[in-house]
């Protein structure tokens, strides 16, 4: 069963958005829709593109999470780093869970 | 330095309005983002993981304090209170937003700066030798003709989409501080046998997936030719460099299928249309801008002021920071300062809006007013008079700007990597912090010496890793963070792209992998070798067994 | 397509005459580099004026010979990121001396209309909504260009040159 939210960046000013279940968009991806199944996705990438064509994103695609412990997690490392900040400016860091610290927190 | 006439502060002025009109026109709708986006790529704005990215062009690398006081009220005021010095002499924001970009851009207008070609396929920022204008070892200030190439190449509307990117770079001595033969165009600023002024010529260097030395296609050419020689090249290049695969599309890939010898001759056929042309270049022509780079009215000093002496004499710490981060001016009675942008655990190149400011006002009170960005990410304080120096190294501990590492293992040359670029396959900025805090100890580090590491987080290698002595690469492994190690690279006059030592190591052993690495040269050294010195005489196999021979071991 | 003249928008008098149309439209025409090589003597004898257009792999150097033929070379833009045909139009001005209309057709966009001002073009195809205020806003976002082009402003040189020597 593959999870997936969909992702942008807000055209103005650039920011990482996450599709809501209203078709709105929040910056941070445990607020975001997680859609379960293909004709979802396609469903709810097309009200993403909506988004696109009346500028208020740009660059949509979808991405896979992973949820536990009552948090959505991007699978992949850049995803993650994404949603939750730069690693090499934790001043900028984003809701990041607990899990996510101690993964991206590079070893000596 | 340059400063602007009215022909350029229009253009600079005219450039703002015509993007903010093309931002309000893609804001609306009106432009979509496939038409918008080489547009926004031509004048600097990229979009990356988290943020709108602007390059701001530093021409050669030469600013002033107070454009330097400028980019820290930018950094405060639209961004996040810091900006990044790159490997081409430029300042990067990491966070503006697009809606603010264009009165960014009419901020820097105000200071005779632009992002103006900073990334799109076109000519890009003009490098030059970071000491041009006060190293005695110069044949000539550099930066005349990589400002003559700059003007030239600003809004070039035949040359506004060419097959891919196309990079300048100068040097004038032989000791090529600039990196120039891995550049598209390469110039050696020299003299003939008659001692008239003129440049070598090279073409096809490069980094990235394929990296290759530029070949000499022009031995000597006088100097009234430059514009005209280089436009035949690039007009040659933009109608046969490939376009089919955007891997394969840099002038380097040209020089590799073709041969020099094919390209020259296309080039000099091209060449002698234009040769007589409105771009040959007027004597007025030149030495208006050579006028531009007159040297600064220095006061006459002796070479080895006391106070100075004294100083390195009595505090050890200084006379280290001397020794590493200081250089010989031409003008007696004055040095070159090196500014580490790499203190300890810090992330390489990056300037916080405070270190901004009391740089620039550095700047003003012991370099007369003028700075340099060089493309291993640090500044450079190029007028310092000796006696001043103890002042101005104590001011620039207090803000951390004082690491005495230049050249040694913790000057590290690093791309943001994947903590920022949307093309990055592996972090890079963290492994560059880990490896600085191993090898804090500034002894240590001296004791190692020359040691040129160069990290690059994807294989588009903007961290030049191919050209460090030691290079990392990151890479992906099934989503797990990798780095292939290359040794013996060279970026200088000795220009050499350095051998993969072999597979890639995961992200946990990188750093033990490095100090094996390390440690192998210090044990296997000669008297006054360098790494690069021992490598070059013992070769890959020696540190090969080491760094995998570590590794079973750790494994098993 | 609505033709920019010279900055006037007007009525076209040229057909392209594609590769895969058998029936010839009337009056002027401009084919293709295939066509004429294939047809020429025919293209001669229709007694209308002739038109050529190039893609942006093939150069006027391969018809320089025939250029005098031809009263428009079109020059096709299959993308606007393909820059080749900007090299052309110099090459067509600057080294054949050609002095017929230099026209830019394919992906032809407000944005670059001062580069192909600049590099010898003086009619563009462009879009059905495009208007000669919008040509002249384009063409005057930068007045001072800062190296030789083929239209008829002045650069910076020329004119820094000419100020000193008053």
């Amino acid at each position: 069963m593959t999870l997936q939210v969909i992702t942008a960046n807000g055209l103005a000013d650039g920011l990482v958005v996450y599709q809501t279940m209203d078709d709105s968009w929040c910056s941070l991806i445990q607020d975001a829709e997680v859609i379960d199944g293909d004709g979802d996705m396609q469903n709810r990438l097309a009200r993403a593109k909506v988004a696109e064509d009346n500028q208020v994103v740009v660059g949509v695609y979808e991405i896979e999470v992973m949820e536990g412990e009552g948090c959505i997690r991007p699978v992949r490392l850049r995803e993650r780093i994404r949603a939750f900040g730069p690693t090499s400016h934790p001043e900028f860091g984003r809701g990041a869970p607990p899990e996510e610290k101690s993964a991206t927190t590079t070893p000596r | 330095m340059y400063t602007y006439d009215e022909f350029d502060h229009a253009l600079v002025r005219e450039r703002t309005e015509q993007f903010r009109g093309q931002v309000a026109r893609r804001l609306s709708g009106e432009l979509t983002e496939d038409a918008f986006k080489p547009l926004r790529l031509m004048n600097g704005l990229y979009l990356q993981l988290h943020a709108y990215m602007l390059r701001v062009a530093i021409p050669y690398g030469t600013f002033s304090s107070n454009q330097l006081r400028q980019l820290a009220m930018i950094a405060r005021k639209y961004d996040r209170g810091y900006g990044h010095f790159t490997t081409r002499q430029n300042i990067q924001f990491n966070w503006p937003k697009l809606s603010d970009v264009p009165d960014i851009l009419d901020d820097l207008a105000d200071v005779e700066m632009h992002a103006i070609q900073t990334s799109g396929n076109c000519i890009r920022n003009v490098t030059a030798d970071q000491f041009a204008g006060v190293i005695a070892d110069e044949v000539d200030d550099s930066r005349v003709w990589a400002e003559i190439v700059r003007q030239w190449s600003t809004f070039h509307p035949e040359f506004a989409y060419l097959p891919r990117k196309f990079k300048f770079a100068f040097s004038a001595s032989e000791h090529d501080r600039a990196a120039v033969r891995f550049h598209d165009i390469g110039v050696i600023v020299k003299r003939n046998a008659e001692g008239d002024l003129g440049f070598q010529i090279m073409v096809g260097g490069g980094l990235g997936r394929t990296p290759m030395i530029a070949k000499t296609i022009r031995r000597f050419l006088p100097a009234q030719h430059l514009l005209s020689y280089i436009e035949a090249i690039l007009r040659v290049y933009n109608l046969i460099g490939r376009r089919d695969n955007k891997y394969k599309a840099r002038i380097k890939i040209l020089v590799h299928e073709l041969g020099i010898d094919e390209l020259s001759g296309l080039v000099e056929t091209e060449w002698e249309r234009i040769r007589e042309s409105d771009l040959k270049l007027p004597d007025t022509e030149i030495q208006r801008i050579r006028e531009q780079f007159a040297p600064p009215e220095y006061e006459d000093l002796n070479d080895d002021d006391p106070a100075f002496v004294a100083h390195r004499f009595e505090d050890h710490e200084f006379a280290r920071w001397v020794t590493t981060n200081v250089v010989a001016h031409k003008q007696p009675g004055y040095s070159i300062a090196t500014i580490s942008l790499k203190p300890e655990g810090g992330v390489p190149g990056d300037v916080t809006a405070d270190q901004m400011e009391v740089l620039a006002g550095l700047g003003d009170q012991y370099s007369l007013g003028e700075l340099r960005a060089t493309h291993e990410q640090n500044v450079v304080l190029p007028n310092v008079k000796q006696v001043d120096l103890y002042d101005l190294w104590m001011a620039l501990k207090a803000e951390d700007l004082g690491t005495a590492n230049l050249g040694l293992v913790s000057d590290i040359i690093v791309c943001p990597g994947m903590d920022y670029c949307g093309l990055a396959t592996a972090r890079s900025i963290p492994v560059a912090q880990r490896i600085s805090r191993r090898f804090a100890d500034l002894d240590r580090q001296l004791d190692i010496g020359e040691m040129k590491l160069k990290i690059s987080g994807c294989i588009n290698a903007c961290g030049h890793h191919h050209i460090g002595h030691i290079g990392i690469l990151g890479v992906d492994r099934k989503g797990e963070e990798y780095y292939q190690i290359t040794l013996g690279g060279s970026a200088g006059e000795d220009a050499t792209v350095g051998s993969i030592i072999g597979p890639a190591l995961p992200s946990d052993d990188v750093v033990d992998g490095f100090e094996t690495l390390i440690g192998t040269y210090l044990d296997l050294r000669e008297e006054g070798e360098r790494f690069l010195d021992t490598y070059r005489r013992v070769g890959l196999a020696p540190f090969k067994a080491a760094l995998y021979q570590e590794t079973l071991h750790a494994a098993a | 397509m609505p033709l920019l003249k010279s900055g006037k928008l007007v009525d076209d008098p040229w057909a392209h005459w594609d590769d895969d149309q058998s029936e010839s439209p009337e009056g002027p025409v401009i084919v293709s580099l295939k066509r004429w090589r294939d047809d020429k003597s025919q293209l001669l004898a229709r007694g209308t004026p002739l038109g050529l257009k190039l893609s942006s792999e093939q150069t006027p150097g391969e018809v320089h010979e025939d250029l005098q033929h031809f009263d428009v070379i079109a020059l096709d833009f299959p993308a606007f990121t393909d820059g080749r045909s900007y090299s052309n139009a110099r090459r067509l001005r600057q080294r054949y001396g050609y002095k017929g209309e230099v026209r830019a057709v394919g992906e032809v966009l407000r944005d670059q209309y001062l580069a192909f001002a600049r590099c010898g073009f003086d009619a563009l195809e462009v879009s059905d909504d495009e208007t000669e205020e919008g040509y002249q806003a384009a063409i005057s976002a930068i007045s001072t260009p800062f190296q030789p082009g083929l239209d008829k402003t002045q650069t910076a040189m020329s004119l820094r040159q000419r100020r000193m020597r008053a």
